[in-house]
């Protein structure tokens, strides 16, 4: 019995340190490492985009009102390049909060926002890679959100008028959904739109599904980047809040051969 | 330190009264909170490995970011010279993307919302409701396929018609499940279907009116605006063939 007793305290001791010690450890040990290696990724993606324009632009000695200007400059240039393209695109004005969908160089649709959260990358950008990255459209490399963005509804030909006359489809319009939707550009950076109104739609099943989704994505790629012995992929990001029919309308209006402009 | 037979398995003695040892009691509650919240503490761990790995390291990561004009340097007072040559190429470039809007009469549609505006001379003139395309796949026999829905982009009024008359495509009969007539069949042509004006816009697709007015708003039609009497009439005066109608 006492053998027993020992053996079995024996064992609860080692699962007790591999359970209560060990893994924590572990778990702290590759947190501090990830972290590490994602701010030298941060770092890395930081440079590569500073060192986008050809000249120096640590040099550069400007004064705020110039700095304005350079940007409004670059917004302007982006805009009338998307205005060559047929496709509807968005612009979206850091500075004024506002985002725009256009075709053309005509606003189809403006929206004031409230709230935005913005990745300290943007606050980052010196005034030469700046113009460089910005005064031209970036263009959708990847779309997607909570909701559908054509809502096809497949419908059999019925057989008959007596069929036909049944089958009279009726437009739902009940529906509670909550609007969330992100955009990938250039394959470097990421801007997401969600509904502002919680009250017209609170989060549901499929936003969760969407969010865990991109979360798995994320963890995916950290996963195969650490197989790779690689650091994992940093995509800085720009979160908008607006309210949920302004959400629905970017996204459905939006091309995904349309451009999006940013202006900082 | 082996356990006497006066201690329970937590450690507690439970005759510690009556072996004159009251003062031990406290050590013991304290060795129960440390475990409490050592237990507490890797539960906390393991919950918060996921939300590290997504939330928290890309925060911190950011946090060593220099920000703001840190990285390069700002002067207090602004070079002239650049000042006015930044200016004048504002100008410019504003001018250009304001030529871009149209200066005449031009109608937006919104599909999601089903909405449209127009605007003259810059300036909004009239909002309202219409209907869009339904976005139903009308599937018929063999590879008959057709979806109702609304072309998005830039369009222009082709052609404007009153009192104007539906030529029934093939769609229209097998959505109610009868037989196709011949091409100039006399039961292709319905009047009063379209209301009493029409502005073609290409393709097949038109702004029209509309017998169900009781669904405008809804997105019901086969890929047409359909428009209430009363807007529909404002639209068709103020939008001369050549205008422009975007639809998003």
């Amino acid at each position: 019995m006492t053998d027993v007793k020992n053996k079995k305290s024996g064992i609860g001791r080692v699962l007790g340190f591999i359970f209560m010690k060990f893994i924590p450890a572990l778990i702290i040990l590759v947190l501090i490492a990830y972290t590490t290696i994602l701010t030298l990724s941060v770092r890395e993606k930081v440079n590569h985009w500073q060192s986008a324009s050809g000249e120096n632009g640590d040099h550069t000695t400007l004064s705020q009102d110039e700095w304005q200007l350079i940007r409004d400059k670059a917004f302007l240039n982006a805009r009338l390049s998307m205005a060559a393209n047929d496709s509807i695109g968005m612009t979206i004005n850091l500075q004024d909060s506002l985002v725009q969908l256009e075709v053309k160089g005509v606003v189809l649709k403006q929206i004031h926002f409230e709230e935005a959260e913005v990745s300290r990358f943007f606050k980052a950008f010196k005034p030469g890679p700046y113009v460089k990255t910005f005064s031209k459209p970036f263009k959708i490399t990847d779309i997607g959100g909570t909701i559908v963005k054509e809502p096809i509804t497949i419908k059999k030909a019925p057989k008959d008028s007596i069929e036909a006359a049944k089958n009279i489809t009726k437009v739902d319009t009940t529906k509670v959904e909550f609007v969330e939707w992100h955009v990938e550009l250039n394959h470097a950076f990421l801007i997401s739109l969600v509904q502002s109104d919680h009250e017209l739609g609170k989060v549901d099943k499929t936003t969760w599904q969407y969010r865990l989704n991109r979360h798995y994505n994320t963890l995916n790629g950290f996963v195969k980047a650490v197989k790779q012995y690689q650091k994992p992929a940093y995509i800085p990001a720009i979160t908008i809040f607006i309210p949920k029919n302004e959400a629905k309308s970017f996204y459905r209006g939006l091309s995904r051969k349309g451009g999006v402009v940013i202006r900082l | 330190m082996d356990k006497t037979d006066n201690e329970n398995t937590l450690g507690y003695i439970t005759d510690a009264p009556a072996l004159g040892l009251v003062e031990t009691e406290t050590v013991p509650k304290k060795k129960l909170w440390k475990k409490i919240v050592k237990v507490l503490l890797v539960i906390l761990i393991y919950l918060g490995f996921v939300p590290g790995i997504l939330l928290v390291a890309p925060k911190v990561s950011e946090l060593f970011i220099p920000v703001g004009s840190s990285g390069w340097h700002a002067s207090a007072s602004p070079d002239e010279n650049r000042m006015k040559s930044l200016n004048e190429d504002l100008k410019n470039l504003e001018k250009k993307v304001d030529k871009l809007t149209p200066g005449n009469a031009y109608l937006v549609i919104n599909t999601t919302e089903n909405r449209f505006a127009l605007y003259k001379n810059r300036q909004f003139i009239l909002g309202g409701i219409c209907s869009t395309g339904s976005y139903i796949s009308l599937e018929g026999e063999g590879n008959n396929k057709w979806v109702f829905k609304t072309p998005r982009g830039d369009f222009k009024v082709l052609g404007k018609l009153t009192k104007p008359v539906w030529r029934k495509p093939d769609w229209a009969f097998v959505e109610e499940g009868l037989p196709i007539p011949p091409a100039n069949h006399p039961s292709r042509y319905e009047k009063g279907t379209l209301g009493d004006y029409a502005l073609v816009i290409g393709n097949g697709y038109m702004i029209h009116g509309t017998m169900y007015q009781r669904f405008l708003g809804l997105p019901v039609t086969h890929g047409c605006i359909r428009m209430s009497d009363g807007d529909l009439k404002i639209v068709y005066d103020t939008l001369p063939v050549g205008s422009k109608v975007f639809i998003y």
